[in-house]
C-alpha cells in the first residue's frame, strides 16, 4: 500500500516536472531557427556605383566619396515552407544626411510568373562609427513562401562622409519551424 | 478672373474625378480577367481530378470518412499556389480601395513613382494604371519584349526609390502589379 502511495506522488511529481519542463521548452511548433551571417557573403548588385570593399573583419563597406553601393545579402533557406518572421541587419552609419536602408525579400517562380514581396528598415543619420545600429525586420506579407523560394536582403550603402565609410556588418534571418 | 479660376478648379476637379472612375474601372477590368482566369484554372483542376478518379476505379464511389485526400500533382501544386497569389491581390485589391484617399500623401507617392519610371534605368516599364490612397499604391505595369520578368524585379526593386514593404507579381506575359506601402506602414497581412 505504501508502496502504491509513493508510487503515485512519484507518479504526480513526475507530471508537474513535465509539465514545467513543457512550459520552459517550446513546442517544436514555436520553434525557430535563426542564423546570423557575416557581412562579406554580400555581394555587389548589377548595375550599382559605389566601391565595394570587403574587410577582414567580415563587413562591406562603401569606399567611394560619391555614389551609393547596392548589396545583395544571401540567406540559407533550411525551413522549406514555413517561412520567416524576420531578422536583423546591423549597421554603422557615418554618413550625416544618407541613410542605409535594406529591405528583406522573399522571392519564387511559379506558374507563368514571378512573385516577391519585401519589408524594408533603414539607419537612423549618424556620423559616428562607433554606433552599431541594428535594422530590425518583420516577415515580409504577404507570406510567399513555398518549395521554390528563397530569401535575401538588398541593401544600399551611402558613399563615404569626410573619409569615414559605413558599413555592414553582419545579419541574421529568423526562420520559422525547424530543419524539415 | 475669379469665374475663370472658378471654372479652372472645377475642370481640375473634373479630371480628377475621371481619373479615379478611370482607375477604378481598369481595376475591376483586371479583376474580372484574373477572375475568369482563375475560373479556367479550376475548371481543368476539375476535369484532371474526375479522369484520376476515373482512372483508379473511384468513379461514382462516394468517399469513405477520414479517406485520405488525394496529393496534389506537381502541375496542381503550382496552380494552388497560382490562385492562392491571386487571392491574395484581390485581397491587397480589396484593402486598397476601402482606403480613402489621403491627397497630400497620395499625390506625393504618385510623382515620387512618375518620376521613378521615367528613370532610364527603369526603361521597358510602362505604367498602366495607379492608384494611391492612404497606406498603399498600386500600380499596373507592361513590360516590353527586351525585359524578363527577372529583370523587371530588379529593377523595380533597386531603381524605384521607395522604401517601404511591398509585394509584386510579375506574369510570363509582360504584365506586372505592385502594391507599395507607405513608408512606416507595412502591406495588410492577408486573412
Amino acid at each position: 500500500m505504501k508502496a502504491k502511495v509513493l508510487n503515485l506522488a512519484g507518479g504526480a511529481a513526475l507530471a508537474l516536472i513535465a509539465g514545467v519542463v513543457t512550459a520552459i521548452n517550446p513546442s517544436p511548433a514555436h520553434a525557430v531557427d535563426t542564423k546570423n551571417y557575416p557581412g562579406a557573403l554580400c555581394v555587389r548588385t548589377h548595375g550599382s556605383g559605389g566601391t565595394y570593399v570587403n574587410w577582414w573583419a567580415g563587413g562591406i563597406s562603401n569606399d567611394n566619396d560619391n555614389s551609393a553601393l547596392d548589396i545583395t545579402c544571401p540567406v540559407i533557406k533550411d525551413v522549406i515552407t514555413q517561412g520567416i518572421s524576420g531578422g536583423k541587419v546591423r549597421v554603422w552609419d557615418t554618413h550625416y544626411n544618407q541613410d542605409i536602408s535594406c529591405s528583406l525579400f522573399s522571392y519564387r517562380f511559379e506558374t507563368g510568373g514571378h512573385v516577391g514581396s519585401w519589408t524594408t528598415a533603414t539607419s537612423k543619420n549618424s556620423n559616428n562609427t562607433q554606433t552599431l545600429q541594428e535594422l530590425v525586420f518583420g516577415a515580409p506579407v504577404p507570406n510567399t513562401t513555398n518549395s521554390n523560394s528563397h530569401y535575401f536582403y538588398s541593401c544600399r550603402i551611402p558613399p563615404r562622409y569626410q573619409g569615414l565609410a559605413s558599413f555592414v556588418s553582419s545579419y541574421s534571418v529568423i526562420e520559422n519551424g525547424q530543419n524539415e | 478672373m475669379a469665374t475663370l479660376q472658378a471654372e479652372i478648379k472645377r475642370l481640375q476637379g473634373d479630371r480628377t474625378r475621371s481619373e479615379q472612375f478611370s482607375a477604378r474601372t481598369s481595376y475591376e477590368l483586371s479583376s474580372l480577367r484574373s477572375r475568369l482566369a482563375q475560373l479556367d484554372q479550376k475548371q481543368d483542376s476539375i476535369v484532371r481530378d474526375l479522369d484520376r478518379r476515373i482512372a483508379a476505379g473511384l468513379a461514382g464511389s462516394q468517399e469513405a470518412p477520414g479517406e485520405a485526400v488525394p496529393e496534389l500533382t506537381p502541375e496542381e501544386e503550382l496552380e494552388r499556389e497560382a490562385a492562392q497569389t491571386q487571392a491574395q491581390i484581390e485581397f491587397l485589391d480589396r484593402s486598397l480601395f476601402a482606403e480613402r484617399i489621403d491627397p497630400a500623401w497620395a499625390d506625393s507617392a504618385r510623382r515620387a513613382l512618375d518620376e521613378a519610371l521615367q528613370d532610364e534605368k527603369m526603361r521597358g516599364l510602362t505604367l498602366v494604371s495607379q492608384e494611391c490612397r492612404t497606406t498603399l499604391c498600386r500600380l499596373e505595369l507592361h513590360l516590353d519584349s527586351s525585359l524578363s520578368p527577372a529583370q523587371a524585379f530588379h529593377n523595380l526593386a533597386q531603381h524605384s526609390q521607395w522604401w517601404g514593404a511591398g509585394f509584386v507579381r510579375i506574369d510570363e506575359a509582360g504584365s506586372a502589379v505592385v502594391y507599395l506601402a507607405r513608408e512606416g506602414h507595412s502591406l495588410p497581412p492577408s486573412q
